[in-house]
C-alpha cells in the first residue's frame, strides 16, 4: 500500500494547481462583491442628494408664491406660476373640513435629468386657532413623465427625499 | 509495459509544458484582473461619494449666503450674481470667500477640510453657478465637482432652484 502511494504522486501538481487558481479565484470574487456594493453605495449617496435638492426646491417654490401673492390662500386665488422654467397649475382647493380648510398640491420637473418633486400645501388651525401652513415637498432623483406631466414614472434607481415645512 | 511506464515517466515534454503554463496563466490572471476591476470601482466609489459631499458643502453655502443676504437687507444674490454659467464662480466654504475665476479651481486637502489654496493637491476641482430665472424670484444654482480617476474624467453635478423666500 505504502509504495503504491509513493509512486502514485503525479497528480500533486494538478491539486496544486487548482488549489491555487480557486483561492485566487474567491479573491478576485469577492472584492470584486465588495466593491459593487461599495458602488451602489457611493450612487444612492449621489442620486440621494439631488433628490434632496428636488425636495428643496419644491418646497422654495411652494413657500415663495405661498407668501408673494397668496397662491395658496384661497380656492379661487389665480394661477399658473413658474417655478424651474416650469408653469404650474395648482390642484386641490377647498377639502370642506372646518379644521383643515384647504390643500393643493403640485407636480414639478426640475432640470433636464429626470429629477422631479410632488409638493402638498396644507392650510389648518393649529391648537391655538391659529391659521398654520404645512407644506410637504417629496422630490425624486429621476421619474418626470413628460407626457402625463406627472413625477411618478418607475425606476429602479429612484430615490424619494422629503422636507416639510411649517409656519 | 513495465518499459512504456519507464519511458512515461522522465517528465513532461515542451509542448505539455507550454500548455500547462498557459492554462496557469489564464486561470490567475482571469481572476486577477477582476480583483484588479473591484479596486478600480472602489477607488470610482470612494471618488464618487466625497465629490457629492463636497457638492453638497459648496449647495449649502451657497444657500446659507442667500439667506444671509435677505437677513441683512442686501439684495438676495448680492455677491453672487456674476456667477453665470458661462462666467463659473469658485467658493472656499471654509473662510467663505467666493472668487470668479470662470472655470473649476482644483482643491486642497488641509487640515480644516478641503480648501482653495494650500499644498497638497486633491483629485477634485469644483465650480459653481447662480443663474437667475425670474428676477428678484427665482434662480438655479448648480455646483460642478469634477475629478479623475485613473485617466477617466468624472463628473457630479447637483443642482437646486432656490427662491427669494421672506417669510
Amino acid at each position: 500500500m505504502m509504495k503504491i502511494n509513493f509512486k502514485n504522486n503525479k497528480g500533486y501538481t494538478l491539486l496544486f494547481a487548482v488549489l491555487v487558481s480557486s483561492i485566487v479565484l474567491s479573491i478576485g470574487i469577492s472584492i470584486l462583491t465588495i466593491s459593487k456594493k461599495e458602488f451602489l453605495l457611493s450612487a444612492s449617496a449621489r442620486d440621494s442628494t439631488s433628490a434632496f435638492y428636488a425636495a428643496d426646491s419644491g418646497l422654495e417654490c411652494a413657500a415663495y408664491y405661498d407668501n408673494n401673492g397668496n397662491y395658496f390662500s384661497t380656492s379661487t386665488t389665480a394661477g399658473p406660476f413658474s417655478c424651474a422654467d416650469f408653469s404650474i397649475t395648482k390642484q386641490g382647493g377647498a377639502t370642506g373640513s372646518e379644521y383643515d380648510p384647504y390643500e393643493f398640491n403640485f407636480q414639478i420637473p426640475l432640470g433636464s435629468s429626470g429629477a422631479c418633486s410632488i409638493v402638498t400645501i396644507e392650510k389648518y388651525y393649529d391648537d391655538d386657532d391659529i391659521i398654520t401652513t404645512r407644506i410637504i415637498s417629496r422630490g425624486y432623483n429621476v421619474g418626470w413623465d413628460s407626457v402625463a406631466e406627472s413625477c411618478d414614472e418607475p425606476s429602479s434607481r429612484r430615490v424619494e427625499r422629503a422636507l416639510q415645512l411649517t409656519y | 509495459m513495465k518499459n512504456f511506464l519507464k519511458q512515461n515517466n522522465k517528465g513532461f515534454t515542451i509542448v505539455e509544458t507550454l500548455v500547462a503554463i498557459a492554462i496557469l496563466m489564464i486561470a490567475i490572471a482571469g481572476p486577477l484582473t477582476i480583483a484588479q476591476k473591484g479596486l478600480m470601482a472602489s477607488v470610482y466609489a470612494r471618488d464618487q461619494s466625497v465629490a457629492t459631499f463636497l457638492a453638497q458643502d459648496a449647495m449649502e453655502f451657497i444657500k446659507n449666503y442667500r439667506d444671509n443676504n435677505i437677513r441683512v437687507g442686501l439684495d438676495w444674490l448680492d455677491g453672487l450674481d456674476d456667477c453665470l454659467t458661462l462666467n463659473y464662480c469658485s467658493v472656499d466654504t471654509t473662510v467663505g470667500t467666493i472668487t470668479n475665476p470662470a472655470s473649476s479651481v482644483p482643491l486642497y486637502r488641509t487640515e480644516s477640510g478641503f480648501r482653495t489654496t494650500g499644498d497638497a493637491r486633491s483629485q477634485f476641482s469644483r465650480k459653481f453657478s447662480v443663474e437667475q430665472l425670474q428676477a428678484d424670484t427665482e434662480a438655479k444654482v448648480t455646483v460642478i465637482v469634477s475629478w479623475t480617476t485613473g485617466t477617466i474624467q468624472n463628473v457630479v453635478t447637483i443642482e437646486d432652484y432656490i427662491f427669494n423666500v421672506q417669510l
